[in-house]
């Protein structure tokens, strides 16, 4: 009995050790400031239809769009300058932060 | 100097103007997305396969989408579910499906 609560100790530990480093909000709001220059204040008003709308993404979405970017398995010349200088951490703070703001995207739940 | 200069001005317009991608129908579009929501209608819903969120793409940008779309059947942005969606659309189809979800409110 004491070794399976051992075990199952053991087995939270390890889930949480590859769990993302909790996201720094303030630092995202900061980082987000040079995507202001395209998507909008907020990620909600982009310059262009060709830029999308980020306020309200899903962050894991916004993360691995960024590590895309970043690794070049996704091709856009802007995006894939501007991820080249962000580390992980940079990336989960920046996609943490516009996932929190209020959005004008939404889930297609409902849509008739 | 203006016989010289009115044609250049039409050329300047005219060249963009054939970039322009085909008109989007809303109506159109409607009949088309029922399919996404099976992914894109469930809250939260992941991937299986690399795990993350499914894009909210209701209201989102309508070139954006148009873009996404056409990567995704040219196979420049790589989705196994989204490559195989996007290669039954012809260019009409992604117009209307982005005229649509972008009037999403």
């Amino acid at each position: 009995m004491r070794i399976s609560v051992v075990v199952i100790g053991l087995g939270v530990a390890l889930f949480a050790g590859t769990a993302l480093a909790a996201a720094d909000l303030k630092a995202g709001e900061k980082a987000a400031t040079v995507c202001a220059a395209c998507h909008g204040i907020d990620g909600n008003r982009p310059l262009d239809a060709s830029y999308p709308k980020l306020g309200g993404q899903y962050a894991d979405y916004l993360v691995k769009a960024l590590k895309d970017y970043r690794s070049g398995a996704r091709v856009n010349v802007i995006m894939n300058g501007q991820a080249a200088l962000l580390k992980d951490q940079d990336i989960d703070n920046v996609a943490a932060w516009f996932a929190a703001q209020n959005g004008q995207i939404r889930d297609l739940r409902d849509v008739k | 100097m203006r016989s010289v200069f009115v044609p250049l001005l039409a050329l300047l317009i005219a060249v963009p103007a054939c970039n322009v991608q085909a008109a989007g129908d809303a109506v159109a579009g409607e009949k088309l997305f029922y399919t996404c929501t099976g992914c894109h209608g469930i809250a939260g819903y992941k991937n299986a396969y690399p795990n993350y969120s499914v894009p909210k793409v209701g209201g989102q940008s309508e070139t954006y989408l148009i873009n996404a779309l056409k990567a995704y059947q040219k196979g420049d942005r790589k989705h196994p579910t989204m490559g195989a969606q996007a290669q039954s659309m012809n260019d009409q189809d992604i117009a209307d499906i982005a005229a649509f979800l972008s009037n999403v409110k």
